[in-house]
């Protein structure tokens, strides 16, 4: 054994880690070492005062703070999970938009469809009233089948006009006439 | 772990982690102390050390289930707040060179605050104290902790190489280089 070596078993020594032949060796060259024994006296006191450093306590505040802080951490959790909080994947105020938008879109349609369903009679009536048009002078979506329901002379005037528009015997001049 | 506890520390994070609050309040009594030597003497400073102390405790609290029952609940724990008290000495650190560098040539110097002054608690030799303190204060970061955790807090070499994960051979070079060190510095005390 060496200086180097003794030096890096010195520790081993103190702390009984070296095994039985080790520990031979090295007090054979404490032995052989005078001054060595010096050496490892200093180490040992300074193992030792450090060992009689005083424990240091905590303040008597310690429990009331740790808590307090604990009590703070979950209500921070907390308000991270309702931050956090989906609905389908969204935020609730993404999810609210949506909503209002999907709510529009149906409404919307909704109303374009009724508007459709009105349209497409109002237009017969229309093309009706071209072809019978109202006696009285009346426009707009009558219907002139409730017309002749509701009014008796109807049937009369129907065939009057129907005789007025077949009626083109005044009108045609035969060639024999002349 | 002291022997004469009715609930082993593994017992104990394993029922809090069941959710006996109880369980946790036990395992912060018993650790409490403890854990501010090591991270008072690690940093020197009490209030920063308790903040630490504060922290790791949190953590516990909040982490509770990364506590595998593989490993020892004391070096999970020491684990813990050995890191915690490095992050905050690297902080210290930066905070320390920006304030230098911020300084202007017509600023005050600063006046360093005594420590031991806000230590409340009794020494037999407060000389002596401080002078260890200061020589563990020198020591690099990786034999602070491992003398720390040897000499101090009276762990053994099996514990400390499971907290700083770190192999046996390397601890015990370490402590020695440690010791060593301290040995020197310490020369006209012993």
């Amino acid at each position: 054994m060496d200086r180097y070596q003794f030096e890096d078993t010195v520790s081993a020594y103190l702390d009984n880690e070296l095994n039985l032949s080790q520990r031979k060796e090295f007090e054979d060259y404490l032995a052989a070492n005078a001054d060595t024994k010096d050496f490892v006296a200093d180490i040992k006191n300074t193992i030792e005062a450090l060992g009689k450093m005083s424990k240091i306590q905590i303040s008597s505040a310690f429990m009331t703070n740790l808590y307090s802080a604990i009590d703070q951490n979950k209500s921070r959790a907390f308000q991270k999970r309702e931050k956090n909080k989906t609905i389908f994947g969204f935020t609730p105020l993404y999810a609210g938009f949506l909503s209002v938008l999907i709510i529009a879109f149906i409404g919307i349609g909704l109303n374009t469809i009724t508007n459709y369903g009105d349209a497409a009679p109002g237009m017969e009536y229309s093309k009706q009233d071209e072809i019978f048009p109202d006696p009285k002078g009346n426009s707009g979506n009558i219907n002139p089948d409730v017309l002749a329901i509701t009014e008796s002379d109807t049937t009369d005037s129907l065939t009057e006009i129907h005789q007025k528009k077949y009626n083109l015997q005044d009108r045609i001049q035969l060639v024999k006439d002349r | 772990m002291d022997s004469s506890f009715k609930y082993s520390d593994e017992e104990l994070i394993s029922r809090f982690q069941q959710g006996d609050e109880q369980a946790y309040k036990e395992l912060v009594i018993r650790y409490r102390n403890k854990l501010m030597t090591f991270v008072f003497r690690f940093l020197n400073n009490y209030e920063l050390a308790e903040d630490i102390v504060q922290d790791t405790f949190l953590k516990l609290y909040t982490h509770k289930h990364y506590y595998r029952s593989i490993a020892k609940f004391s070096t999970w724990i020491y684990t813990i707040a050995g890191n915690l008290a490095k992050t905050e000495l690297r902080k210290k650190k930066r905070r320390k060179v920006t304030n230098f560098s911020q300084l202007g040539p017509d600023d005050k110097e600063f006046e360093i605050p005594a420590q031991q002054a806000e230590v409340g608690y009794e020494v037999d030799s407060a000389y002596t104290e401080n002078k260890i303190q200061a020589a563990i204060q020198k020591l690099p970061l990786h034999f602070r902790t491992v003398i720390i955790l040897r000499d101090i807090q009276e762990l053994s070499y099996e514990e400390i190489s499971s907290i700083v994960d770190v192999p046996l051979g390397t601890v015990k070079s370490r402590i020695n280089r440690a010791r060593l060190q301290l040995q020197k510095d310490l020369k006209e005390l012993t």
